[in-house]
């Protein structure tokens, strides 16, 4: 049997977790939390626990830094305008969703 | 947008974990379509590193799979095409299925890890994972919004002035839904719990009122409309003449003032 885990927003997953999967060092996760990139699922939280679905952020940025070149500051940007474009996705496909489908 | 079963390329998507610049295309559980072409890129240092450690690259393939199969959580194949080397170094594409259980909810842009079922490692290293994400193909009756869904409820004028009870669609089998009268269009009525499962509390289907008018009509329905016409003091535009009214009687003011 296939093991399947889904990266959804409610199973949590630690810091390590996040860092092995994407072969991101230690150090640079942390510096997306500090940069606002990756958010704790709880900030009370000690040590900090992360969503599952924040893996694919990650992995994005492992990417980016590889395929890309991109120094920190670089990575941090990018990622932060493909968050952006992610949120008005969504905001688009509510929009469209809640409207109805006029056939004239 | 992908077109699945057509004989143009599908998405291409790679990870990279180590130094082949593969890449895989994707199959989904609805039709096989592949396509493969190369992709080079310079090795940074950080992924020199990540080759050293032997890990097997990471894939990632679309599955595209319909609103009742994450509703029911139902068990898809996934196929792909992984990149392997033989006994003499040289790289083959092997096929391989792998037989994947929806998680019930899953939702569209969602990836499902599959552990060690990616790249083979290297000098020992560690397979890699492969990535389902999930995309969800356009409903014929149903709109998605996250574990929302949203359906066109719409109704006849009457039905929309006087109240209805109208038996309702939702994934999970049919209910009745009673519209009150003075329902006008646009107005969602909400019915919680009957969206898409998730692990946190279901979501919500809405019902978004449209109100259909007939293309055309008897002489015995135009005979009851224009009766209907004389009869009802009903001004759907009355905030327009409130509102020139108003803009008039502005001007007048400032005109009798000057």
């Amino acid at each position: 049997m296939t093991e399947i885990i889904w990266l959804n927003e409610v199973a949590l997953c630690s810091f390590e977790h996040l860092a092995d999967l994407s072969g991101l060092s230690l150090e640079e996760v942390r510096e997306l939390v500090d940069s606002g990139v990756l958010e704790p699922a709880d900030r009370a939280a000690q040590p900090p626990l992360f969503r599952l679905g924040s893996l694919a952020a990650v992995n994005s940025a492992r990417r980016l830094r590889d395929d890309f070149e991109l120094d920190r500051n670089g990575l941090t940007l990018a990622l932060r305008l493909l968050q952006r474009i992610a949120e008005l996705e969504r905001q688009v496909q509510t929009l469209q969703a809640s409207h109805t489908a006029w056939r004239g | 947008m992908i077109a699945w079963g057509s004989a143009r390329p599908a998405r291409i998507f790679r990870r990279r974990r180590n130094g082949n610049s593969a890449s895989v295309a994707v199959a989904t559980a609805l039709i096989s379509t592949t396509s493969t072409w190369p992709i080079s890129c310079p090795p940074s240092a950080a992924r020199a590193a990540w080759e050293a450690a032997g890990a097997g690259q990471d894939y990632e393939v679309v599955a595209r799979v319909t609103l009742e199969q994450v509703y029911r959580g139902d068990q898809i194949e996934v196929r792909v095409e992984l990149p392997e080397t033989d006994a003499r170094g040289l790289p083959h594409r092997v096929p391989r299925t792998f037989q994947v259980t929806l998680p019930k909810g899953a939702q569209s842009g969602q990836r499902l890890r599959l552990p060690g079922k990616g790249g083979a490692g290297v000098n020992g290293g560690k397979a890699g994972d492969l990535y389902v994400v999930i995309e969800l193909a356009p409903h014929s009756l149903y709109r998605v919004s996250g574990r929302d869904l949203f359906i066109d409820l719409p109704l006849a004028p009457w039905e929309a002035a006087l109240g209805a009870t109208v038996e309702l669609p939702t994934l999970g089998g049919a209910v009745e839904l009673v519209v009150s009268p003075g329902t006008s269009s646009g107005k969602q009525l909400r019915l919680a719990g009957r969206g898409l499962p998730a692990p946190d509390g279901a979501g919500d289907l809405f019902a978004v009122v449209r109100v259909e008018v007939p293309k055309s009509i008897g002489s015995r329905e135009r005979e009851l409309f224009r009766q209907l016409e004389q009869a009802s003091g009903f001004n759907p535009r009355a905030h327009w003449e409130q509102w020139t009214r108003g803009t008039q009687g502005a001007q007048g003011a400032k005109g009798a003032g000057a």
